[in-house]
């Protein structure tokens, strides 16, 4: 036995050894050669050079070739990456946007520093720390209201009542909220918005579906809204999956180049609830964390997959510190789900003939079964059971998003009216409608759409194709007609409506009335519940 | 003791590495910044190697690294490796060992394209519309040209047997086999001088390799002698540009001896130079002017601009290309060797060129052309007012014309070729090249011709109606235009029918040019251009008018 073991010891060292050399003369060449390009450009190139920027975009466009989550991290980016992956910041608590060059709260946290402070959504913060937040990037708003924990920043706010006030806020650390609403869709159907996979998200998990049980005794079903979930820690996506199956299976594995460093996740737990009825709801946005939990489900048979195709993120990252302050983000490995599928898109070490690339075709995604003997295929995210035409936002709608019109209706309806129905009762009035259309008209939004401009270059193109002068009669009857389509207020009144009621019981409610508000109109929660209410469907699509 | 080597190693790299820097960068203060920026890269490409989910290629990851820090510098300097050198050093000389003959390929088979008159291909009897059927005894049927190509290729001095069908003057197809013999196939920078007409000299120069001034000194001289030529055009449009040197002895047929043509200035000192003409000149009086246009890079505008700024020579066509930015090549370790923007050039006004900045990106990394207000002014040597910044700008500007989509399908898909082959094997001459033209009855056989095809073809309009459909369609405004874009695209299909009727008179002078190239190859061409040509009429009526050129350049 011993010797055995010594043999395979003996075994790896060699091999290890001699893959290290050749390896080892590679790196060295090809560092010479980039060593001498290097020193040779930033000796004679015509001009100046800066050779910090110069080494950057080296680096981005070799780890470019890699794959898109490999990232070299320079010591002024950190603070955003951690921003990004999970990792605590330190600030106010809130959300905010520039408009017409302030910047503006749109979301305020719970039980955090801003809300302790007072702040409302729609307060302008004019100055930090006696600087003025004026025509300042984002970017450099954000970094004034970070800081060390404790610290105390002196704020200088003008409130939607037109007040300036000066308050202090003492700096917390805190993370973007993992669950930040959950509740009951009808007696029997539990929802869990989970919008990223942030500490504790497993334990955020937990804690809504006992309440809900708890409260609710007739519950039969669970909604987990995944959408829009980027992802985050691994270990929690397992816990969360955990809850629903067996202890003891594996939930997810993750392989890559070092057999040593391959790892297998199991459910370690004693699971919650392995019998209620289960939907997820993905859409493209749905990626990596959010893909091990509807994909483990869903190869158990364990839930029903709702809406869209998933991102398609098999890959998983580790983050390596480098000289000088600065960090790599290395992809280490792949995951694969129970059914064996690895679920990434994109074959990054495979490239086209052009070096676009490679995104896995139908024909080569290979086919794998669920427990029930469903079948799965590998190569591009996961496939939901159910589902639909998602509808796209009128251009129209989006415009009075985006000029922020429709935020400013909403402060002053706030401002002008002391308090509203309950979220679930809560109406717009016709009146509402056209007192908001009146104010939208007033604004003057101006916008082009993408047809528009569109039109234009297609018409540049007539002229370089000698058509223009049988054709420009009609391109003028076009551009009137879009034209109008533009300012056309009761064709969208539905649409305008709804997204005025979501912002509106987000003012009164915070961010959890604003998500009950909008599931109300939601297509996604529509289809999971007929499908959820529909036994003999749901246990038609898992085969039970 | 395996480690302690490697330390050993690293140790005595070290050393190196920092002697060799501390040489490169005794004046700079880019030394820490370089070093620091080299080390913070070389940790990263261990680590990454160590942990990346898979094998890496090395050579892919180095390559991309320096291609993109190349390319973010600017787009002419480059990294070429050990296995892209020979066909760099075929592309910057300009020579090859074969037959002398473009190919291209047609219904299975390669065909020979276009002969260059004087080479083995055509002094053996090989003509346009010959399909090549076998190479030396082996069947060449199934192959593409590149494998055609590589048979056809070979040591000057070979000889190669090639067996070809040809249409007869029955428009039958006839076996031929011809031995050509092999030469190294040099093109010329001067493919064709001549005159045009009214004793106007006319010399195109489409490249810069060696020998690009001694060609122009000949051919200028002899149209002198022999033509009695009392003005002069000079033709760069499409001419790329290269050596920095032959620009110089071009410049100096028409300039005296001593006169200062460029000056290059780089970040280091060893890139100021000056240039000064070497030679005694051919002729510095003669009204002369240049064709240019936007493919007119380089030398073609150290050329054009030096002439400009001298006051020697009138411009005519469209602004050239703008690249000011000289580059050298520099020899890296493991054969590798950089191609790097060194200088900039300064023609004689004292102005740089350059169109494009590379140094001042958009934030999105966008490049843009220097604005109009940012440009300074020069003055020539009689005091015109010239401006850096966007080329060399004519003095006379010839806008072009929009070409209608039918003709680019017509070409492509070979009916002027195979009509121009059917009309050779048919017609045993066709007079003279310059005034050469078809007859409206054998326009409308060539409609016939083209119809008889079932001639379908895609229009850029088209494709961009169905696109506008798509996006009205996202964005819910289809409903309202649908009947519109109905009637656009009725009227599109109905416009394109007409198109071959419409553009008769363009799509004869392309068919036509084709017939000569036949009958009198590549100068056939050109001196068939000659009667339609807007800038070579300009060009002529201006030398026709010494008058007109010497108040244009301000002489006295």
């Amino acid at each position: 036995m011993t010797r055995y073991i010594k043999y395979i010891l003996f075994g790896i060292l060699v091999v290890g050894l001699l893959s290290f050399t050749t390896n080892y003369f590679l790196i060295s060449k090809n560092l010479d050669i980039f060593s001498a390009f290097f020193k040779e450009i930033n000796r004679s190139y015509v001009d100046e050079t800066e050779p910090s920027k110069l080494i950057r975009t080296g680096i981005d466009g070799m780890l470019k070739n890699i794959d898109p989550y490999t990232n070299y991290i320079s010591e002024s980016q950190i603070e955003s990456y951690r921003l990004q992956n999970s990792e605590k910041i330190t600030g106010f608590g809130l959300h905010f946007e520039m408009m017409e060059n302030t910047p503006v709260i749109t979301d305020i946290m719970k039980d955090l520093p801003a809300q302790k402070a007072g702040l409302q959504v729609g307060d302008k913060i004019v100055a930090i720390d006696g600087k003025s937040t004026i025509g300042k990037s984002k970017d450099e708003v954000s970094l004034s209201m970070r800081g060390q924990v404790g610290t105390t920043a002196a704020v200088s706010v003008r409130t939607i009542r037109g007040e300036l006030k000066e308050i202090s806020i003492k700096r917390e650390e805190f993370h973007e909220t993992n669950v930040p609403y959950y509740g009951m869709l009808n007696e029997h159907t539990g929802y869990i918005n989970l919008k990223i996979f942030n500490p504790d998200a497993a334990k955020d998990v937990k804690n809504a579906f006992e309440d809900l049980r708890a409260k609710n005794k007739a519950i039969k079903s669970l909604i987990i809204d995944l959408r829009d979930n980027p992802g985050g820690l691994l270990v929690d996506a397992v816990a969360i999956v955990n809850m629903f199956i067996e202890k003891n299976k594996v939930v997810v594995t993750t392989k890559g180049k070092v057999a040593e460093w391959n790892n297998t996740f199991k459910a370690e737990a004693d699971p919650i609830d392995t019998k209620i009825a289960l939907a997820i709801l993905t859409n493209s946005r749905s990626a990596s964390a959010s893909e091990i939990v509807s994909g483990a489900l869903q190869d158990y048979d364990r839930a029903i997959i709702v809406g869209q195709k998933t991102y398609g993120k098999g890959l998983v990252q580790v983050t390596k510190n480098l000289t000088y302050n600065t960090m790599l983000k290395v992809t280490t490995a792949k995951y694969y789900i129970p059914s064996g599928r690895c679920i990434q898109a994109i074959d990054y070490a495979e490239k086209n003939a052009d070096g676009s690339v490679y995104k896995i075709p139908d024909s080569l995604k290979r086919q794998f079964t669920t427990a029930d003997g469903r079948k799965v295929w590998d190569g591009g995210g996961i496939d939901p059971d159910i589902s639909f035409a998602v509808p796209t936002v009128n251009p129209l709608v989006k415009a009075l998003i985006d000029s922020n019109v429709i935020f400013a209706f909403v402060t002053n309806y706030y401002i002008t009216h002391p308090s509203i129905d309950s979220v679930d009762k809560f109406k717009l009035t016709d009146k509402d409608f056209d007192d908001f259309v009146n104010f939208a008209q007033s604004k003057k939004v101006t916008y082009k759409t993408e047809t528009e401009n569109f039109l234009t270059k297609f018409k540049e193109i007539t002229v370089e194709e000698k058509y223009a002068e049988a054709l420009n009669p009609v391109f003028a009857k076009v551009e009137a007609s879009l034209q109008k389509d533009k300012n056309d207020y009761s064709g969208q009144k539905k649409e305008i409506i709804e997204v005025l009621e979501n912002q509106i019981c987000g003012r009164y409610y915070a961010l959890p009335g604003k998500i009950k508000k909008s599931l109300y109109n939601d297509i996604y929660i529509k289809k999971a519940l007929e499908a959820l209410d529909n036994t003999v469907e749901y246990n038609r699509i898992l085969h039970k | 003791m395996f480690k302690s080597k490697l330390k050993k190693l690293f140790a005595g790299g070290a050393i190196a590495v920092a002697l060799i820097i501390t040489l490169a960068f005794s004046s700079g203060n880019g030394y820490f910044e370089v070093n620091k920026s080299l080390d913070i890269f070389t940790t990263l490409y261990k680590e990454l190697n160590t942990y990346y989910v898979d094998t890496l290629n090395h050579q892919q990851l180095i390559g991309s690294a320096m291609e993109s820090i190349a390319t973010s510098l600017d787009p002419y300097t480059d990294v070429i490796s050990e296995e892209n050198m020979a066909d760099y050093r075929q592309m910057t000389t300009g020579r090859y060992g074969g037959i002398g003959s473009m190919i291209g390929t047609r219904d299975g088979f390669v065909v020979i394209s276009e002969p260059y008159e004087g080479f083995p291909a055509q002094r053996a009897g090989l003509i346009a519309g010959d399909k090549i059927i076998s190479i030396d005894g082996k069947s060449v049927k199934g192959q593409n040209s590149d494998e055609v190509s590589k048979q056809l290729k070979g040591k000057a001095g070979t000889q190669v047997s090639v067996k070809v069908e040809r249409l007869n003057d029955q428009l039958k197809e006839e076996e031929k086999t011809m031995t050509i013999t092999r030469e190294e196939i040099k093109i010329k920078n001067v493919p064709y001088f001549g005159v045009i007409e009214n004793n106007i000299g006319y010399i195109q120069l489409s490249n810069f390799t060696e020998k690009a001034g001694a060609e122009v000194h000949a051919a200028f001289n002899q149209l002198i002698q022999k033509n009695k030529i009392k003005g002069l055009v000079l033709d760069l449009r499409g001419n790329p540009g290269g050596l920095l040197n032959e620009a110089i002895n071009v410049a100096n047929v028409f300039v005296p001896k001593n006169v200062e043509i460029v000056t290059t200035k780089g970040r280091i000192e060893d890139q100021y130079k000056r240039y000064y003409t070497e030679n005694e000149p051919v002729d510095i009086n003669m009204p002369m002017v240049v064709l240019i246009d936007t493919n007119s890079a380089s030398a073609s505008e150290i050329v054009s601009g030096s002439l400009q700024d001298l006051d020697r020579a009138v411009i005519v066509g469209q602004n050239s290309y703008g690249k000011g930015l000289v580059q050298s090549t520099l020899s890296l370790p493991y054969n590798y060797k950089l191609k790097l923007t060194t200088a900039k050039y300064y023609i004689p006004s004292g102005r740089c060129i350059q169109a494009i900045n590379y140094a001042d990106k958009g934030e999105d990394g966008s490049l843009h052309k220097t604005s109009d207000s940012l440009r300074a002014a020069f003055k020539t040597r009689n005091g015109r007012t010239v401006f850096d910044g966007k080329g060399i700008e004519p003095d006379f500007v010839i806008t072009p014309e929009y070409m209608s989509p039918v003709i680019f399908p017509l070409i492509v898909k070979n009916y002027i070729f195979d009509f121009a082959t059917r009309y050779a094997a048919t017609h045993k001459s066709i007079g003279n090249p310059r005034t050469f033209s078809l007859s409206d009855k054998e326009y409308d056989e060539f409609v016939k011709f083209v119809l008889s095809k079932n001639f379908e073809y895609d229009t850029r309009s088209e494709k961009a109606l169905e696109y506008l459909k798509k996006l009205a369609e996202n964005e819910e405004q289809y409903a309202s235009i649908k009947h519109d874009l109905e009637e656009i695209k009725s009227k599109l299909s109905a416009e394109k029918k007409q198109d071959i009727y419409k553009e008769k008179k363009d799509i004869l002078k392309i068919l036509e040019s084709e017939i000569v190239s036949r009958y009198y190859w590549q100068n056939g061409r050109t001196e068939f251009s000659f009667s339609n040509d807007k800038e070579v009429k300009k060009a002529v009526e201006l030398c026709s008018n010494p008058a007109l050129i010497k108040q244009t350049l301000h002489q006295k």
